[in-house]
């Protein structure tokens, strides 16, 4: 286990730094709408929370955290405060293609909305991490100056309605943000607002559902009646909707082994074939523990 | 009655008759008790007394003689009609179990290897 | 041996998804064809917590009703304090029958009563394999879990019990156990439930093992954690009911429901250790079912050593912090929410260990 005062205190300077928890500039990172030709003005505010461009960034760092799992540096690192995670080196690493894959889902959620007739708009400087790691960290203080400032951004911004991509920044906007900012932005995860259109999909699925949608927002049977619109063919396991088997990732930075471990546990009950699912967490740690993943705007990519 | 069906999945001998005291006679190495009640829903039958207990606890063969009208409908009215008339309650529901090895069942763990009982219907 | 030595390690994690698999039909089957163990499942939370709400009131009069029955009572504070009364109540020099008790493993008694110069012994089949292989409970309920049939078998070697299987050492077990129950001084116990109504102890099991350690000795003890103590006699027999439901055991085979008897000396030692001044109150509605463990995915992998010294899962993540102090290894939770979802007293532990990790973080 990564010692988990050193862990907060990377992420609080990260935070304060570039908004994110990787430290890394929200502008480099957020690329996936050029050249997309976005609607800058509409009903519903597509924010992404930053989780699926984050993604490749933080595949490399959990993997180089993991070497540092086990040592016996990390005791002397903490001691030290220096912070050990070289996030230059960590950029270098990336895989290129993981960027891609993250950017044409986000493109795939966005036309996915276009075309199901929501009014739905996109502004680069209003989208950002939604600080939900603070939060399940136990930060609470750091957590809740984020999402003030966040929400205040939005509210100056006139947004009322926002549509999210990803379960995690789904859960904190819905319902964390009211709680601890009082917002009353109304938020919807994209699932909520597509309506089918003929994607073409094929494929047999097997259906992880995260744990976001299956037990804190309770979307499960939603989520199916999407998919059955849609004509997508899948497959339930025991442990689905609001009894779905964690996949582990969000304890990748504190322990890359255990979380690993359960992402093994829950691709020996999926098989490693043909694995649904809607969360980038869950499609990076069950493709780490060697599954065949595809995230649901692939399968119905407009 | 639900509660024969129930008894006898879960491994107890449930005998019927309109007179138990007949069928007792087969039973000479066994310790016979005399129910107070049972729980229709789930079998769960009481008994009271703390030698009765005692004796329950150890025989290697338990026989209850369980009458048709002291059967209630739910866990409650029968633990409550026990009450009325008897202290130390004390209940069965089954053989004595275990699945502490590797999960695999085994009966008369420490308690009685079978357990009977005789449900004595109104003539 | 820590939680990486368990990941290597693999026989909990199999024992876990073996104990797993045959269980959780059954439960689902159980709530199934019985719904009313959800109503009262309701019940008994909400009843727990306004217990929980005014200890001082209910410890009262649970010990008042018990002094009156002619049992010896006694409140003790800390683990310290109940070890060093249950102590001097049995003495040295005694044979001691223990019925499995989370909460006897809390305050170390049996090993307490062992350097007094007691024999004690765990007489559930799991507790004394746990206890014969001078290891911890895995799982509240099925402690040995993480034992294959091979391993049970070498490890009652060391008691002189041989057989080729299961059934055979199970039987082996009964007979070592036999004669210690009939020449047993002191009978030992916890407790599921406890009635302050009329100061009834309930206790619930499969194997007949708690009927004979509480029943045969001239002297009883029961201890019983605060948080066990419900209204009246019917709100205890409903938690038992749940709890057996909750565990995949339902119905269970014997319920005992302990009172004075004639014959026999009885002591009741009401234990707090942490609970009254808790901030974690909620978890006193947890009735020890064991189902979050199983469910877990930490604990899938490293069972009862994902946690403090006794308690391990995700309700050993909160019974830590409550008994003991605040576990640092919470950090490990993934906060899935799997241990809420299924539990019967609808726990918000993602929510405790959020808690934990805050007071954790602040004390920097
Ligand atoms: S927390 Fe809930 S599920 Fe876990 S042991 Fe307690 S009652 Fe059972």
């Amino acid at each position: 286990m990564i010692a988990p005062r050193l862990l907060s205190e990377i992420l609080e300077k990260n935070m304060k730094k570039t908004e994110n928890p990787l430290g890394l500039k929200n502008e480099r990172i957020n690329r996936w709408w050029t050249g997309e030709g976005i609607e800058k003005d509409g009903e519903w505010l597509f924010f992404t929370g930053m989780l699926y461009q984050l993604i490749p960034y933080m595949d490399s760092a959990t993997r180089y955290l993991e070497k540092l799992e086990t040592t016996k540096l990390q005791g002397v690192l903490t001691l030290s405060k220096i912070i050990p995670v070289p996030f230059s080196l960590i950029d270098s690493m990336v895989s290129h293609k993981m960027k891609k894959r993250s950017d044409r889902i986000l493109k795939g959620i966005y036309r996915a909305l276009m075309k199901s007739g929501v009014k739905v708009f996109y502004v680069p400087e209003l989208d950002t991490y939604s600080g939900i790691i603070l939060h399940d960290m136990g930060m609470e203080r750091a957590f809740r100056e984020h999402a003030e400032t966040v929400a205040e951004r939005l509210n100056d911004a006139g947004i009322n309605r926002i549509v999210t991509a990803d379960p995690h920044t789904a859960y904190a906007l819905k319902i964390l943000y009211p709680e601890y900012t009082g917002s009353d932005i109304q938020v919807k995860s994209y699932l909520e607002l597509v309506r089918p259109f003929n994607a073409g999909s094929d494929g047999k699925f097997v259906i992880h559902d995260p744990c976001y949608y299956g037990r804190y927002l309770r979307i499960s049977e939603k989520i199916r009646k999407v998919l059955d619109g849609f004509g997508v063919s899948y497959r339930d396991v025991k442990y689905s909707k609001n009894l779905t088997n964690c996949c582990g990732g969000p304890i990748e930075s504190i322990s890359p082994s255990v979380s690993w471990k359960i992402a093994e546990l829950r691709i020996e009950e999926l098989g490693k074939s043909g694995i649904l699912t809607f969360c980038p967490i869950c499609l990076m740690n069950l493709s780490r523990a060697g599954g065949d993943v595809s995230d649901f705007a692939e399968v119905i990519m407009p | 009655m639900k509660i024969i069906q129930i008894l006898r999945s879960r491994g107890v001998e449930v005998i019927i008759t309109e007179n138990a005291r007949k069928e007792i006679e087969r039973f000479r190495d066994a310790h016979v008790s005399q129910a107070l009640s049972a729980d229709e829903r789930s079998g769960v039958i009481f008994f009271g007394g703390f030698q009765d207990k005692r004796a329950a606890g150890l025989a290697f063969h338990h026989v209850a003689i369980l009458k048709e009208e002291d059967i209630m409908k739910d866990v409650i009215s029968a633990y409550n009609h026990a009450k009325s008339k008897s202290d130390m309650i004390f209940a069965s529901s089954s053989p004595s179990k275990s699945a502490d090895i590797e999960g695999k069942l085994i009966f008369g763990m420490h308690g009685p290897k079978k357990f009977t009982v005789i449900v004595e219907v109104r003539k | 041996m820590n939680i990486y030595g368990a990941l290597e390690q693999g026989s909990i994690r199999e024992g876990v998804l073996r104990t797993l698999m045959n269980l959780r039909d059954v439960i689902l089957k159980t709530l199934n064809d019985h719904p009313y163990l959800l109503e009262y499942a309701d019940e008994v939370r909400n009843a727990k917590l306004r217990v929980a709400e005014d200890f001082d009131y209910w410890i009262d009069r649970s010990m008042e009703v018990l002094e009156k029955r002619g049992c010896h009572v006694y409140l003790a504070e800390n683990a310290e304090k109940a070890r060093r009364i249950a102590g001097e109540m049995v003495g040295s020099g005694k044979t001691v029958v223990k019925a499995k008790s989370m909460v006897s493993e809390e305050i170390r008694l049996r090993e307490y009563l062992q350097s007094l110069g007691n024999e004690v012994w765990e007489t559930d089949l799991g507790e004394f394999i746990v206890q014969v292989a001078d290891d911890r409970p895995m799982h509240m309920i099925v402690p040995a879990l993480h034992y294959s049939e091979a391993q049970v078998m070498e490890i009652l070697k060391k008691v002189g019990i041989h057989g080729r299987d299961a059934e055979e050492l199970a039987s082996g077990v009964r007979e070592f156990m036999r004669e210690k129950f009939l020449k047993a001084d002191v009978g030992v116990s916890g407790c599921n439930a406890f009635s302050a109504e009329t100061g009834r102890v309930f206790l619930v099991e499969n194997e007949g093992n708690i009927r004979l350690s509480t029943s045969l000795p001239e002297r009883y003890i029961a201890l019983v954690s605060i948080e066990k103590i419900l209204p009246d006699d019917d709100l205890a027999l409903k938690s038992v009911f749940v709890q057996s439901a909750y565990v995949g055991t339902f119905p269970p085979a014997y319920i005992n429901i302990n009172e004075k008897a004639d014959s026999q000396e009885m002591h009741v030692i009401f234990l707090d250790n942490g609970r009254k001044t808790t901030e974690f109150r909620e978890h006193l509605a947890c009735i020890k079912c064991g189902r979050c463990q199983l469910e877990c995915p930490v604990f899938q992998l490293a069972g009862s050593l994902w946690g403090g010294e006794v308690y391990g899962g995700p309700t050993g993540m909160v019974w830590t912090a409550i008994t003991e102090e605040i576990p640092e290894v919470c950090f490990l939770s993934t906060l899935c929410g799997k241990c809420r979802e299924v539990c019967p007293s609808d726990i918000d532990m993602p929510g405790m260990i959020r808690k934990m990790r805050e007071i954790i973080l602040k004390a920097r």
